[in-house]
């Protein structure tokens, strides 16, 4: 009996080489098709292509080949879909995973069964946090880093009472948690704040309790369609003409001003890891993914590049695909491409990088097609992300 | 003055955007509700219709330079030809066949037309503005509220009840109604019913269309629009009654103003509250407020 056990061991073990040895397989999840799927969605899938292309489409002399799973936007489907790629399906690496409240069962799950996670969809800070495994790294934004943008910028015009109309869930809740942090840090106080579902269609109700609160600013914490919706209500009520309280959209894309149009969304100011505009190196960039994608690059998209790029990277830089020894690596390696400036990975799984402000163009201003924003300010990474929780983050404990 | 803690104010807004709503609600509903009734079909692609209705508003502005008003007109009768060769094709085949052949049908042509559009033109979604001369706001005494809503809110009310009106009190809706009891009788007087059958699918989808013009300037115009909505709809059709006009109309209105008081009182029920009502109606009465 014991013979049989060992050899069974064995033959499983060899088995399980065996796949080792096969070709690198990245997943990218995400809402390929849902109501968030502009955001990144079948983007993503062109950025990652591009990736894998400018590795000449193998690493360690293996093939990459390259996964699709669409979440449509539940995190109970992102779950499992990276249950069954990381136990069935010998995939490597899952980039993407827009839902935070997905993502934080992926990472679980990438440890767990030992692969990678490169988080470069969802945005909740818990991600670095409690929340952190040294099997994944947080690819670009998050709830902290993009909550330290814009409080200072308005508190220094006086505008200094906030409220909030979040989406309730994971990623809305985590906002407003880093938001209130930030907001105080920088002298304003928050006076209130209403949470709506995810994927409400009227707004109307909650810009009245927004405008009735006395605020001066109001931080829309929510996404895509609901995001829209919002600004757009927020229009029709006379609020972005009026200017008071200050809209601020804190994720807003190109996605989302070509559904609104610039009339509409014109000097509203948001945070953004990345504008294709930027600079030459990011424009020459998006001319690429515009040829091949017919538009330009959300940031989300160009995260999910960045993270696609940089893993194979750290693959062939440690000469092995094995997990752990891959995250290590993108810790310790030089990172910088057209996305990530001033770029390091942190011990608990954050890159650190440049963030931006951006202010929408007005249709004068706008030179032409996606040409939507102006980076108003640069905000070093090191001002931006919290600072490391060695009570909160495993990894910073031995 | 406040009402157990909300400004009198406040709640009388909240009441009115609630109604606002509720108007989307009854018209979707109306529409529904008399495609079932006489076609005895649970038309799953009713948000796919006040989807296209939005759609064509924008491509008809956008491809051709015409305004709201004339796309108020333009985008339903496209929207009913549409509706006129999915019935002639495909639904007609299911009028003997058990419910869920309808609502199986339905619901794969959701995903076809959705489909085509997301395919054309993303899910991000169109810019539609508001048409000049209801931009602005209105004091309507307790509030400032956009023209366009009270706008919505006037159409709507004379939509669904000059729809009922047509339906209970005149000539052609008797006939329709004797049409749906007995086709064999209503046929012997010389009345086609096949194509009165038909009409009627056009127009319950060109009200579909109507709320989509109605929506395009205030709502995101994009290919998922409708299935955001028409889950609700379909729990304010089951509230009223299923079939019973009146029931969906008034349905339509008391409930989105429930839901507008759920958003002051406890927004994070604002989306399950209708649902609330539906599981309770149907525990107490089993056939909605107007069933019979």
């Amino acid at each position: 009996m014991k013979k049989l056990k060992t050899l069974l061991m064995a033959s499983a073990a060899i088995g399980l080489a065996g796949t080792a040895q096969a070709d690198i397989k990245i997943g990218l999840a995400g809402d390929m098709s849902g109501k968030q799927s502009a955001l990144a969605g079948p983007g993503s899938q062109v950025a990652v292509e591009m990736a894998i292309e400018d590795m000449g489409g193998e690493v360690l002399g293996e093939p990459i080949t390259l996964v699709i799973g669409d979440n449509q936007h539940k995190a109970e489907l992102e779950a499992s879909i990276a249950r069954r790629w990381y136990e069935d399906e010998d995939v490597d690496a899952i980039v993407g995973i827009n839902l935070s409240s997905g993502a934080i069962e992926t990472v679980h799950l990438a440890e767990r069964f030992d692969k990678v996670a490169m988080v470069s969809d969802a945005g909740s800070s818990r991600l670095v946090q409690e929340d952190c495994t040294p099997n994944h790294v947080h690819w670009g934004w998050n709830t902290y880093s993009f909550s330290a943008v814009v409080p200072k910028a308005m508190v220094e015009k006086g505008n200094d009472k906030f409220f909030f109309l979040t989406v309730d869930y994971t990623f809305g809740h985590d906002m407003m948690a880093d938001a209130t942090t930030n907001i105080e840090a920088a002298g304003g106080s928050v006076v209130g704040s209403v949470l709506h579902p995810l994927g409400a269609n009227d707004f109307s109700a909650y810009i009245l309790q927004a405008q009735a609160s006395g605020a001066s600013v109001v931080p829309v914490i929510n996404s895509g369609a609901d995001t829209v919706a919002t600004i757009k209500q927020a229009g029709e009520f006379g609020v972005l003409d009026a200017g008071t309280p200050v809209i601020v959209p804190m994720i807003f894309t190109l996605a989302d001003v070509e559904a609104l149009g610039l009339e509409a969304t014109k000097n509203l100011r948001a945070p953004s890891s990345f504008y294709w505009g930027r600079d030459d190196e990011s424009r020459a960039w998006s001319e690429k993914f515009k040829e091949r994608f017919g538009k330009m690059p959300t940031f989300f998209q160009a995260q999910a590049y960045s993270a696609t790029y940089h893993y194979l990277k750290a693959v062939e830089k440690a000469g092995t695909k094995d997990a752990k020894t891959v995250i290590k690596t993108l810790k310790s390696m030089e990172i910088d491409d057209f996305f990530a400036k001033n770029a390091y990975v942190r011990e608990d799984g954050q890159l650190v990088h440049d963030m931006y402000l951006v202010r929408v163009k007005t249709p004068e201003e706008s030179e032409g097609e996606f040409d939507f924003f102006e980076v108003e300010a640069t905000i070093s990474g090191d001002d931006a992300y919290q600072p490391m929780d060695p009570e909160a983050c495993k990894l910073l404990q031995d | 003055m406040e009402i157990f803690g909300v400004p009198l104010n406040l709640l009388l807004s909240q009441v009115m955007l609630g109604l606002i709503n509720g108007s989307f609600y009854a018209m979707l509903s109306l529409g529904l509700c008399i495609i079932f009734g006489m076609l005895d079909i649970v038309n799953f692609a009713h948000g796919a219709m006040y989807m296209m209705g939005a759609f064509f508003t924008w491509m008809l502005g956008h491809y051709l330079g015409i305004g709201y008003w004339p796309s108020l007109i333009l985008a339903p009768l496209l929207v009913g030809v549409i509706a006129i060769v999915i019935e002639r094709v495909l639904v007609r085949h299911l009028y003997d066949l058990h419910h869920i052949y309808g609502l199986l049908l339905t619901f794969g042509l959701v995903l076809v037309i959705v489909g085509i559009f997301r395919g054309f033109y993303s899910v991000s979604g169109k810019p539609y503005p508001i048409p000049e001369a209801l931009t602005g706001v209105t004091n309507i005494g307790f509030m400032y509220m956009p023209t366009y809503r009270l706008w919505v809110l006037g159409a709507s009310i004379v939509v669904c009840f000059g729809t009922w009106l047509l339906i209970e009190r005149t000539r052609l809706g008797a006939t329709l109604r004797a049409a749906i009891e007995r086709p064999d009788l209503v046929a012997t007087f010389g009345i086609n019913v096949p194509r009165m059958i038909t009409l009627t699918f056009a127009f319950g989808s060109a009200l579909a269309a109507l709320s989509g013009v109605l929506a395009a300037p205030i709502y995101p115009v994009n290919p998922l629009m409708g299935e955001s909505i028409i889950v609700v709809v379909f729990a304010v059709v089951v509230i009223g009654g299923l079939g019973s006009i009146i029931g969906s109309i008034i349905g339509g209105f008391v409930l989105g103003t429930l839901e507008g008081l759920t958003k002051v009182y406890y927004p994070e029920a604002s989306h399950i509250s209708i649902f609330i009502v539906m599981m309770i109606v149907l525990l107490v009465t089993r056939s909605g407020i107007a069933g019979k």
